[in-house]
């Protein structure tokens, strides 16, 4: 059986992909109503009131590497960013990037000046505003709650791939202002389930291009997940029906 | 679309492809040809890496130059960092693992630990606070059962141990069943979680998302 995994991720991908160009051709420009997740509701509004103050942005990618574990929890983040650069470009204090990976950092701040690039407003761009915080989990965690203290930030989003350290970073954060965290590792949901105000578990990580509207294709690719997540129950159910049977009979 | 964009899009979907199909088709060209691709992208990584660690020690040396609160901390993390990485790159070329051991041992694992028994704290507080912060029945279910967790993994007092006659049984029940209910639901979030990040890399591969425009 296992020599089969790989056609049948191959098939998944295909039936994924599929998915997506159909759902982003039926949308013809009008967007899906989604469920209400309070923690993407609160992004516009705390990136406003930071802009508003004075303050900036902290966006916290996490410990994951492009090439390497959480590289999909920092795309997901990025995609995030682009949005979040795009809502504070009008601020005087642009928001700040950090991440643990040397790559993520170079990707954070292409994705700034491409986003500063489409406001006209590149002449605010600066390089270090996409920051390696540090390295390792200890490293990164330290980095990014000093950054935190040290750079005037009023709201922070912790999105990407981390452990039970983002509570360290949810802590730091909720003593200057507002938290909304998503992050990958099950203990690290478990801690930003406790300490932040807007958690956000699982799957709604990779819902945050769709919820802050980046673009059609990430709402595509939530709706096309939500189509293979009742596939994939109906799979489990039946699966576990007909081995009962089996067994009974 | 510029023609940069156009170029640096067929490349990664190009060269995402490729490595895609080295994964999938058991073809040993196509899978030496995506290790060797995947070694090239690692190689670019570490430098990458570089170029990262110089940037955050020139945000720092800035920094202390320019004084200020936090001033004396970066100051410390440049001068640390760059007197560590001397000492471990002589202590390389001369063959003598001792001193980079003693660093990891002597410096870098305490300052670790201490991190992780603050981690501690914070979740403690977190806890408290999720008591007053957020009372809806999520949040009481979610401490409850961090509570019996907690409750059947800690040792007792023995005197409390007797009273209960043969506590260990009604606690290991109590939290086996609350474990297989949250299995339960860790197995519903990774499977979300798998699909979530399935659907972000098809993203990269189709040309959609893109994080490297510039």
């Amino acid at each position: 059986m296992e020599a089969y995994y790989p056609w049948i991720a191959f098939f998944l991908a295909l039936i994924l992909a599929g998915l997506i160009l159909i759902f982003n051709l039926m949308q013809r420009g009008r967007w899906p109503v989604f469920r209400d997740l309070p923690g993407y509701n609160e992004v516009s509004s705390d990136v406003g009131a930071s802009v508003e103050a004075g303050t900036r942005v902290h966006v916290a990618l996490g410990e994951g590497q492009i090439i390497g574990p959480g590289a999909e929890a920092e795309l997901a983040g990025l995609s995030a960013l682009a949005k979040v650069a795009q809502a504070a470009s009008i601020s005087d204090r642009p928001p700040v990037v950090t991440s643990s990976d040397g790559l993520t950092s170079l990707l954070s701040q292409d994705v700034m000046y491409s986003t500063y690039r489409q406001m006209r407003v590149e002449e605010r761009f600066d390089h270090d505003l996409g920051r390696l915080a540090g390295l390792g989990p200890a490293g990164y965690t330290a980095g990014a709650m000093i950054t935190t203290s040290t750079e005037k930030v009023s709201a922070t989003f912790v999105i990407g791939a981390m452990g039970a350290e983002a509570a360290l970073i949810a802590d730091a954060g909720a003593q200057h202002g507002t938290v909304i965290a998503a992050v990958t590792d099950p203990v690290g949901q478990a801690a930003v389930f406790a300490t932040t105000d807007h958690p956000l578990i699982g799957e709604e990580l990779f819902a945050a291009g769709a919820y802050l509207k980046v673009s059609h294709t990430h709402a595509a690719s939530l709706q096309a997940q939500d189509v293979l997540r009742w596939i994939a129950i109906a799979a489990i159910l039946l699966g576990a029906l007909a081995s009962t049977f089996l067994r009974l009979f | 679309m510029r023609v940069r964009s156009i170029l640096s899009v067929g490349i990664v979907v190009f060269f995402g492809l490729l490595t895609l199909a080295g994964y999938f088709i058991p073809f040993k060209p196509l899978v030496d040809l995506g290790g060797g691709l995947l070694y090239i992208a690692v190689f670019l990584s570490s430098i990458a890496l570089l170029v990262g660690v110089i940037n955050l020690s020139r945000i720092h040396l800035r920094k202390a130059a320019r004084g200020g609160p936090g001033a004396g901390y970066s100051m410390v993390l440049f001068v640390s960092l760059w007197v560590t990485f001397l000492v471990v790159f002589f202590a390389i070329i001369q063959g003598k693992d001792v001193i980079t051991i003693w660093i990891v041992r002597n410096i870098q694992l305490p300052l670790e630990a201490s991190l992780s028994a603050l981690v501690v704290f914070a979740l403690l507080v977190g806890g408290v606070r999720l008591l007053y912060r957020r009372r809806d029945a999520v949040a009481f279910f979610f401490l409850g059962a961090a509570l019996i967790v907690l409750f059947a993994a800690i040792p007792l007092p023995s005197l409390l141990e007797e009273w209960l006659k043969g506590p260990d049984y009604y606690r290991q029940m109590l939290a086996s069943v609350f474990l297989s209910v949250a299995s339960g639901g860790g197995r519903g979030i990774l499977l979300g979680m798998a699909l979530g990040a399935a659907a972000t890399g098809l993203r990269i591969l189709m040309g959609s998302d893109r994080p490297y425009e510039r």
